[in-house]
C-alpha cells in the first residue's frame, strides 16, 4: 500500500527531525525512565524477592514439620535423619542430643505415626528469617492403642536462610 | 578547487571508486573536480557526514543533498568551512529514532514496575490488615457469655460476610445457643499465634491457633481447648470480613 500523499508529506516532515533533537529527547526520556526506575519500580523486585522469601520459608517450615511429626519405629533412622536434613542452629543440636532417647521410646512403644493434614502458615518473614506455624493432624497407632487415633499438633517453627534453603533453628509446641 | 584538496583523493583510491559509485545521480556537482577528492575521514561514502570541516567535505556533504539545494562548490571556501550547512543523513536519523523507540520502551517498564510495586505494597497492607481483622473476629466469634448471647450474635454479624454469615446465624440460633444457655457457659477465646496461608489482592486466608477457656456449670474448672482455625477473609468495600471458617 502506498500511503497517500498528504500522508507521505507529513510522514516526511516528522522523520526530518534532527537526529540531534532525538538523541536529546531519547536522553531526556532514558534519564526520566531510570529516574523512575530506581526510586519507584525497584520496589517492585523488593517485593517479588520478600514474597519469594517468605513462600521458600513457609514451604521449609511445613516439611519440617511433616517430618518431624512422621514416625515409623521400624524405620526410625531414617526419619530422623530427614529431621536433622532441614534443621539447623540449636534445633540441630537438641534434636540431635536427643535422638537416642527419642529412638529409645518410639522403639519401645512401636509407634507409628503419619501425617493426615498439615496446614502452614507464615507468621512473618524478612529476607533471612521466618516464623511459620504449622498445625498438624496425625492418626498414631502405638503399643498400647494399634489402632490408629487421630493425635493434634500446633507448631512454631523460627528458620533461618542458609545458602539457598531455609532451616529451622527452633521448633516449639504452641500451648 | 585547490590542489591541496585533491591530494587525499589521490591516495585513497578505494574510497574515489565508491564515491563515484554512489553519488553519480548528482549531476552538477560531478562536474566539479573536487568532487572526486574524497577526504580520508570519510571513506564510506557520502552517508556519512564528514568530521572535517575541509573544502572537500564541504562539498561533499552538498552532494548527498537533493540536488535543489546543491551550493555551487565554488562557492564553498576553506575560510567558511567552519559551519558547513549539512543535512543529517538517513541512517544518523534511523539511529536516532530506534534510541528514542528503546528508551520509550525503558519508560514504559519503569513505569508498570511502578505500578505493579505499588500493587505489591497494596496487597502487603491489605494482608497485614486481614490478618489483624482474623484475628479479632476469631476471638470475638468464639467467645461468648449465655447471659448476652444475642447481643454477641449480632457483634459477629457485623464481622462476617455472604453465605457464611447465614451459616453463623442458623447453627449459632440452633446448636450453640441452647447448650451455652443450658449449661450457663461462658467462653473466653485468645488467638494465640496467627499466620498467613496465602494472599491475594481480594482474599487472605488465616490460619490461627486459637484457646477456648470455658467456665460452666457443668465444669468443676475452667477449661481449654487448643483449636486450630483457618479463616477465609474478603474484602467487602474496603473491608475484611469473614466468609469462611473451618476448624481441623
Amino acid at each position: 500500500m502506498t500511503p497517500s500523499l498528504p500522508a507521505r508529506a507529513r510522514v516526511a516532515r516528522v522523520s526530518s527531525a534532527s537526529p540531534k533533537v532525538l538523541t536529546a529527547l531519547a536522553v531526556a526520556v532514558l534519564l526520566v525512565a531510570a529516574l523512575v526506575g530506581f526510586t519507584q519500580g525497584r520496589g517492585y523486585f523488593t517485593e517479588r524477592d520478600r514474597d519469594q522469601s517468605g513462600a521458600a520459608a513457609l514451604a521449609a517450615g511445613r516439611q519440617l514439620a511433616v517430618n518431624f511429626i512422621t514416625m515409623d519405629y521400624r524405620r526410625f533412622d531414617d526419619y530422623g535423619r530427614q529431621v536433622l536434613a532441614g534443621a539447623g542452629g540449636t534445633f540441630r543440636s537438641d534434636y540431635q542430643s536427643k535422638l537416642a532417647d527419642l529412638r529409645k521410646v518410639v522403639v519401645d512403644n512401636k509407634t507409628v505415626s503419619s501425617v493426615k493434614t498439615a496446614e502452614a502458615a507464615l507468621v512473618s518473614s524478612d529476607a533471612d528469617s521466618a516464623r511459620v506455624i504449622v498445625g498438624v493432624v496425625a492418626p498414631t497407632a502405638n503399643a498400647a492403642t494399634p489402632q490408629p487415633v487421630d493425635k493434634t499438633y500446633r507448631l512454631r517453627l523460627d528458620l533461618e536462610r542458609s545458602g539457598d534453603s531455609w532451616k529451622v533453628i527452633n521448633l516449639d509446641f504452641v500451648g | 578547487m585547490t590542489s591541496s584538496a585533491n591530494r587525499p583523493a589521490r591516495r585513497r583510491v578505494a574510497g574515489e571508486r565508491s564515491r563515484q559509485r554512489t553519488v553519480a545521480p548528482a549531476a552538477p556537482v560531478v562536474d566539479d573536480p573536487t568532487v572526486d577528492s574524497t577526504p580520508p575521514t570519510a571513506p564510506a561514502g557520502p552517508r556519512t557526514p564528514p568530521e572535517t570541516p575541509t573544502a572537500a567535505s564541504a562539498t561533499e556533504g552538498q552532494a548527498a543533498a537533493p540536488p535543489a539545494r546543491v551550493i555551487p562548490p565554488r562557492a564553498a571556501k576553506p575560510e567558511v568551512a567552519t559551519a558547513p550547512p549539512r543535512e543529517a543523513s538517513p541512517r544518523a536519523r534511523l539511529l536516532a529514532w530506534a534510541g528514542l523507540g528503546l528508551s520509550l520502551v525503558a519508560l514504559a517498564v519503569s513505569l508498570l514496575l511502578w505500578v505493579e510495586s505499588g500493587r505489591a505494597t497494596d496487597r502487603r497492607d491489605g494482608t497485614r490488615a486481614a490478618t489483624a481483622a482474623a484475628r479479632t473476629a476469631v476471638e470475638t466469634m468464639l467467645s461468648y457469655d449465655y447471659k448476652t448471647f444475642d447481643q454477641h450474635t449480632a457483634q459477629v454479624d457485623a464481622l462476617l460476610t455472604g453465605a457464611f454469615r447465614t451459616e453463623f446465624d442458623n447453627g449459632t440460633r440452633q446448636s450453640v445457643k441452647p447448650l451455652a444457655v443450658a449449661n450457663q457457659a461462658v467462653v473466653q477465646a485468645r488467638a494465640s499465634e496467627v499466620g498467613v496461608m496465602s494472599a491475594s489482592d481480594n482474599t487472605v486466608r488465616v490460619l490461627a491457633f486459637v484457646n477456648q477457656a470455658t467456665t460452666s456449670a457443668k465444669l468443676d474448672r475452667p477449661q481449654v481447648d487448643q483449636n486450630r482455625v483457618i479463616l477465609t477473609m474478603s474484602r467487602v468495600d474496603g473491608r475484611w470480613l469473614v466468609s469462611k471458617v473451618e476448624a481441623f
